[in-house]
């Protein structure tokens, strides 16, 4: 069993059937959900395996603890965060988000449990926009908690990972996050061997995830490899 | 009191489910003093009172206090019983627990009148000897303590008409006796008339100038004292009619 | 209260107290109708009340969303004629807070109402009372314990308002985040500190009103 980030909802999937196919492979079961929900679970002596989050805190969180492996930690690819709305909607960026129109909200998660909502406090923290917006952003429970608030046009606008809006007709990119502000966006596992599995085998599907065999597929579902954004 | 008669009544009303109501067809008057209704329980006598009172809609006929329709079924009349001005002291007496005494008699009066020193409130209290009790608490009452308040409560609106229902029903022989006279003396006093139930032969005699006799939910006679000499006969034996004061005014 | 640590209480005492007021007047009503009424469709009018207490409240949330929502026939109409926006506000965790109080108010102050002596009201009808100071005079006084219990009952029922809160008021820290989102949140981060602080006031809140509520239901039964 792996717990992973809701962010990887939709590469996990491809990547575990290319594992599966090999002849040699374990099943892997995935559960989603808020990095730290899930960190929560682990601590809380869930059967997991392993883990894999989109923000190292988490992971380095349960290291600390003895909860997970510190030797099986590794950076498998990287991310963007980026500023969406409804197609449609006003045009706005992360320098311009304080002039959020009147009665519209910004769509983030929730920065103690959500990595996307901690990247997006540390850029509007950054560009000094935190505190005025106090009171006009929503919390979203998970990073896709976040989005369906734009998708559902409840929103003017929402932060969440460039991989998250890939192939969506009804939400566009306003803005990504770059420059020496922007965070940088990592997905990090680690092994914490309390679940059914096995270590064993939960290093050797992580081991899967970081190999070259599986960049094309992190690749194709818009991921940075772990070295260069 | 003008030409009006007092009370006439004359109805049918209905209660309970649907597939077995039970049905109460009732017909009385009164021109002035008191209306002894006469009956087993169960014969109907509460539920005619109720619907004088009001607080029953009838399903036909029509009901005048003092010469003023109260309800008319053709006429699609039905006055409500806060705007009757007719009294009602129910079968258990039903003082209002989270008030005193003064206040149990002073509660229909207007708000400026709600006082144990008002002469309405004082009068009453005076009248039916309960100034010792003035502050008290009903449940710190005697049986025979609360119908008087209960009546002084009834009066102190001046009602045109007076309904008693089974008032002195709970209350030991003794005692019964002595509030006859306090009722008689007080109706008489305030020239108020009414109507009172009763199942008990000796208070109907002792109390009423006129008796209507009810069997299984329909008055069946009315008429003068003498309707309850069978009843009567019954309760002491042979007809020896010496001790029973009629009360003939 | 611009405390963020504090803000989540002052808001939450708010948003109970004015879901309360806005419950009280049609409670004590619907309670009286359904005590002291029998008429066509009264099941259903019952059904419909206890309805919020047996749903999820995500399926109140839900129906709050989809009827109030910014796409919602409803919202869109309020939003249309009036400029109202509802959702993602403090009003909204009014409302979903309202549509839990309410049955709680009436469920409990309802047999309380119906244990009122018939005698007792028909004196007071017949001293000259209308309804309405027939009900302030004579039914309330009598069954006041059972008025309180149910007020403290809803109150609390409001102030513990989560599921439909969160997805109808959603989490908005300084303007929506009640104690009980502050809560989950707060768990979710792993923040124990910042989410027993709120826990320790709901749970000594609550503790508080069940004595009460069970202390005047039992004065009831006494009597």
């Amino acid at each position: 069993m792996v717990a992973a980030a809701a962010s990887l909802n939709q590469v996990l999937p491809a990547l575990v059937e290319q594992y599966r196919a090999r002849a040699d492979a374990p099943r892997v079961i995935v559960s989603y959900g808020p990095s730290g929900g899930l960190r929560q679970q682990v601590e809380g002596g869930a059967p997991i395996d392993a883990v894999l989050f989109a923000h190292a805190a988490p992971v380095d969180q349960l290291i600390g603890r003895g909860l997970a492996r510190a030797d099986s930690r590794a950076v498998v690819a990287t991310n963007q965060l980026v500023l969406v709305g409804p197609r449609g909607g006003p045009p706005l960026t992360w320098q311009t988000l304080t002039r959020l129109p009147e009665g519209e909200l910004l769509a983030v998660g929730d920065p103690g449990a959500v990595p996307a909502g901690h990247y997006a406090r540390q850029v509007l923290q950054r560009l000094g926009s935190w505190e005025a917006l106090q009171g006009r952003m929503i919390f979203g429970g998970d990073v896709s908690a976040t989005l369906a608030y734009v998708r559902r046009g409840e929103v003017a606008a929402a932060a969440v990972y460039q991989t998250d809006v890939r192939g969506l007709e009804d939400v566009v990119v306003l803005d990504v996050a770059r420059g020496e502000w922007a965070p940088r966006v990592e997905v990090v596992m680690a092994v914490t061997g309390q679940g059914p599995g096995g270590e064993g085998a939960a290093r050797k599907f992580l081991l899967f995830l970081a190999s070259p065999e599986a960049r094309p597929t992190w690749r194709r579902f818009g991921f940075g490899d772990p070295s260069h954004p | 009191m003008s030409e009006a008669l007092a009370l006439e009544a004359d109805f049918r009303v209905s209660v309970g489910a649907r597939s077995s109501p039970f049905e109460v067809t009732a017909k009385l008057s009164l021109d002035r003093g008191v209306l002894a209704v006469f009956g087993p329980s169960g014969s109907g006598k509460s539920l005619t009172l109720q619907v004088i009172a009001g607080l029953l809609r009838p399903q036909s006929g029509r009901i005048r206090v003092g010469g003023e329709p109260l309800s008319d079924s053709e006429a699609k009349l039905q006055v409500p019983p806060h705007r009757r001005r007719v009294g009602y002291v129910p079968q258990h007496h039903a003082l209002f627990p989270f008030c005193s005494v003064w206040r149990n008699v002073a509660f229909g009066l207007p708000r400026g009148e709600r006082r144990p020193d008002h002469p309405v409130v004082a009068g009453l209290l005076h009248e039916l000897g309960l100034e010792h009790l003035t502050h008290a608490m009903p449940e710190r009452l005697s049986g025979g303590e609360r119908q008087r308040v209960a009546l002084a409560r009834a009066l102190a609106v001046r009602p045109r008409l007076l309904l008693l229902d089974e008032p002195f029903n709970s209350i030991d022989l003794a005692g019964r006796r002595e509030l006859w006279g306090v009722l008689r003396a007080t109706l008489a006093r305030h020239q108020t008339p009414a109507v009172f139930v009763t199942h008990d032969p000796l208070e109907a005699a002792a109390l009423a100038e006129r008796v209507v006799l009810f069997e299984r939910g329909r008055s069946t006679r009315s008429g003068g004292p003498e309707l309850l000499e069978p009843a009567l006969e019954l309760v002491r034996g042979p007809p020896q009619s010496s001790g029973i004061d009629t009360h003939g005014s | 209260m611009n405390d963020p640590v504090l803000f989540p209480i002052g808001l939450s005492l708010q948003v109970a107290t004015l879901a309360l007021a806005a419950v009280v007047v049609p409670g004590v009503a619907l309670a009286w109708l359904q005590a002291r009424r029998r008429y066509p469709g009264w099941s259903l009018v019952e059904g419909l009340i206890l309805l919020p207490m047996v749903l999820p409240p995500s399926v109140i949330g839900y129906f709050l969303v989809v009827g109030l929502g910014r796409n919602g026939a409803l919202g869109r109409l309020l939003e249309d004629t009036l400029g109202l926006r509802l959702i993602f506000t403090p009003a909204a965790a009014v409302l979903a807070s309202c549509v839990v109080a309410l049955p709680m108010l009436v469920k409990t102050l309802q047999p309380a109402l119906a244990q009122v002596p018939r005698e007792l009201e028909a004196a007071g009808r017949t001293l000259g009372l209308g309804p309405l100071a027939l009900f302030f005079r004579v039914t309330l006084p009598v069954a006041w314990r059972g008025l309180v219990a149910a007020l403290v009952l809803a109150f609390a029922r409001a102030l513990g308002e989560f599921g439909a809160t969160l997805m109808f008021a959603g989490n908005i820290p300084g303007r929506t985040n009640t104690m009980p989102l502050e809560i989950f949140s707060a768990y979710q981060a792993g923040d124990d500190g910042r989410a027993l602080l709120y826990v320790v006031t709901l749970t000594v809140a609550s503790l508080a009103v069940a004595l009460l509520a069970s202390v005047l239901s039992g004065y009831r039964e006494r009597r």
